[in-house]
C-alpha cells in the first residue's frame, strides 16, 4: 500500500474572496430580516418558487411509481392485529360520527333560534402537492395553486383529516405551505372536550406537541384538538389532531402532551386551500 | 473561464435535483443534500477559490429553495467549500477514501454550523434534538451518497485528472 503523503506546498486559497463572500452572506441574512415581504430577497424567493414549478411537477410525475411501491410496501406490513384494531376503531368512529351529526343538527337548530353565530361559509380551492421539504430542518410543501387562483399568504390549508398548514409564500402558479409539523409552526387550539386552550407545536422529527396547558386541566388520551380561531389565522373548529400520550413531570410547568395528526402529512398528495381568510399583519413563527 | 459553464451547470442541476427529486429520497424526514455534495466535489477538484464561490452560490440557492432565513447556508457552504478546497492538492493520491472522509467531516461540520447559526439568529431548535434528528443522520446520509456518487461526479467535473473508482481500489 502506498504511503499517504500530504502536499505541504503553500495554500493556493484566496482568503480575500472568502472574506468577501462571508461578508456577502452576512449582508444577505441581515437584509432578509430588515426588508419587508416585498424586498428583493423575498421577491427572489418567490421567483425561485415560480421557476422551480415545472421541475417540481416533473419530479412528482417521475417519483409517482416509486411512491406507489413505497405505499404498497408500508401497507403490506399491516398485520392481523392491526387490521382488527382498525376495524374496531372504524366501528367506534361510525358511532361517534352518528352522535356528532345529531349534535351538529341540534347545534344548527339552536343557532338559528338565538342567532348567536353565523355559520362560516368557507371558500376553498383544491391543490395538488408538487414539492416536498428540500431540507431536514423545515417542514414545507409546495402546492400547484397560487395568486392566479386567489391564494394569499396566510391562507390555511386543510385535508380530509384536518389542518395541514398555512401558506407562507405565493407565486402566480404555486404556493409554499408551512406544515403544522414544521419546528417553527404553532397553532392555537382548544381541547374539544374541556375547551381548554393550548398551542400545538411541530418539531424536527415531525411529531406534534401540545404546549401551555394547565396541569390541572390536562387532556387525556384520545382528546380531540381543534383550532381555537384566536388570532384570526385559522377558522374555528378545524381538527388539528388527537392526544396520544400525556405525561406530567413534576419539575415541568406544563404537561408533556403528544399529539397525532389525522392527516398523513408526510404522504399527503391533495389539499384544500381556504380562501378569503383574514390575513394576519405578520406571521411570527409561521402560525397563530 | 472554460470551467465556468460545467461548474454552473453542475450547480444548477444539483439545485433542480434538490427541489424536485431528492425530497422523495428522504428517510425518516432526513433529506440528503446534493448541493452540498456538488460544492464539496467542486472544491476538491478545483480548489479553494472555486470551492467558496460555488459554496456561496449553491448555498444561496439552497436557502432560497427552503422556507427559513436566507443567507445562513450560503455562509456555511462558503466556508466549507473553501476549507475543503484547501485539500485539493492531496486528492486522488489514494483513491476515494480520502475524499469521502473529507465529505463525511465536511457534512457533519456543515450541519452543526448551520444548526448553530440558526440558533444564533433565533430560528433554531434545541441543539441536542437537532444533533440526533438532523445533524448526525444527515451527515451519515450525505456520506453514503458520496460513496455512491463521488467518483463519477468528480470525473464528470474534471476530466483531466484520474479519479479512482471502487473497482480499481479493490
Amino acid at each position: 500500500m502506498k504511503r499517504l503523503e500530504f502536499d505541504t506546498s503553500p495554500s493556493t486559497g484566496r482568503p480575500v474572496l472568502l472574506v468577501v463572500l462571508v461578508i456577502a452572506s452576512l449582508l444577505v441574512t441581515t437584509l432578509w430580516y430588515r426588508e419587508g415581504t416585498d424586498g428583493p430577497i423575498h421577491v427572489l424567493r418567490r421567483g425561485v418558487i415560480a421557476a422551480s414549478e415545472p421541475f417540481l411537477i416533473v419530479g412528482t410525475w417521475v417519483s409517482a411509481p416509486f411512491r406507489a411501491v413505497g405505499n404498497w410496501a408500508s401497507g403490506a406490513s399491516t398485520d392481523r392485529s392491526a387490521y382488527e384494531a382498525l376495524q374496531k376503531q372504524n366501528l367506534e368512529l361510525k358511532q361517534q360520527l352518528a352522535a356528532l351529526q345529531e349534535a351538529k343538527l341540534q347545534y344548527y337548530r339552536i343557532n338559528a333560534l338565538v342567532d348567536f353565530v353565523k355559520v362560516q361559509d368557507l371558500k376553498s380551492v383544491g391543490a395538488r402537492v408538487i414539492g416536498r421539504p428540500t431540507d431536514s430542518w423545515s417542514g414545507t410543501i409546495v402546492v400547484d395553486r397560487g395568486t392566479a387562483k386567489g391564494v394569499k399568504i396566510g391562507d390555511p390549508v386543510i385535508a380530509a383529516g384536518g389542518l395541514v398548514g398555512q401558506v407562507i409564500e405565493v407565486s402566480p402558479l404555486a404556493s409554499k405551505v408551512r406544515l403544522i409539523t414544521d419546528p417553527n409552526s404553532g397553532v392555537s387550539v382548544i381541547v374539544q372536550r374541556t375547551r381548554v386552550n393550548g398551542v400545538v407545536r411541530g418539531s424536527l422529527d415531525g411529531s406534534l406537541h401540545l404546549d401551555f396547558v394547565d396541569k390541572a386541566k390536562k387532556p387525556i388520551r384520545g382528546d380531540v384538538l381543534v383550532t381555537s380561531g384566536l388570532g384570526g389565522v385559522y377558522p374555528k373548529e378545524i381538527v388539528v389532531g388527537e392526544v396520544t400520550d400525556v405525561s406530567s413531570p413534576q419539575a415541568d410547568l406544563y404537561p408533556d402532551v403528544a399529539v397525532a395528526s389525522r392527516v398523513a402529512i408526510d404522504r399527503i398528495e391533495e389539499v384544500l386551500v381556504l380562501l378569503d381568510q383574514q390575513t394576519p399583519a405578520s406571521l411570527p413563527g409561521g402560525g397563530e | 473561464m472554460n470551467r465556468f459553464f460545467p461548474t454552473a451547470i453542475a450547480l444548477l442541476a444539483a439545485v433542480i435535483l434538490q427541489a424536485a427529486i431528492v425530497p422523495y429520497l428522504a428517510v425518516s424526514r432526513v433529506v440528503p443534500n446534493v448541493v452540498f455534495l456538488v460544492v464539496v466535489t467542486l472544491a476538491l477538484v478545483e480548489g479553494p477559490a472555486a470551492g467558496c464561490a460555488s459554496g456561496f452560490v449553491g448555498g444561496l440557492l439552497f436557502d432560497l429553495l427552503g422556507s427559513g432565513v436566507v443567507g445562513p447556508y450560503a455562509l456555511v457552504l462558503t466556508v466549507i467549500g473553501y476549507v475543503a478546497g484547501l485539500m485539493q492538492a492531496n486528492m486522488f493520491a489514494e483513491g476515494w477514501l480520502l475524499p469521502v472522509s473529507v465529505v463525511a467531516v465536511a457534512s457533519l461540520a456543515t450541519e452543526i454550523s448551520y444548526g448553530i447559526i440558526l440558533a444564533i439568529v433565533g430560528a433554531g431548535q434545541p441543539f441536542w434534538a437537532g444533533l440526533l434528528t438532523v445533524m448526525l443522520p444527515g451527515a451519515l446520509y450525505n456520506t453514503v451518497l458520496a460513496v455512491l456518487v463521488y467518483p463519477w461526479l468528480a470525473r464528470l467535473l474534471r476530466r483531466d485528472r484520474t479519479v479512482k473508482s471502487f473497482r480499481r481500489l479493490a
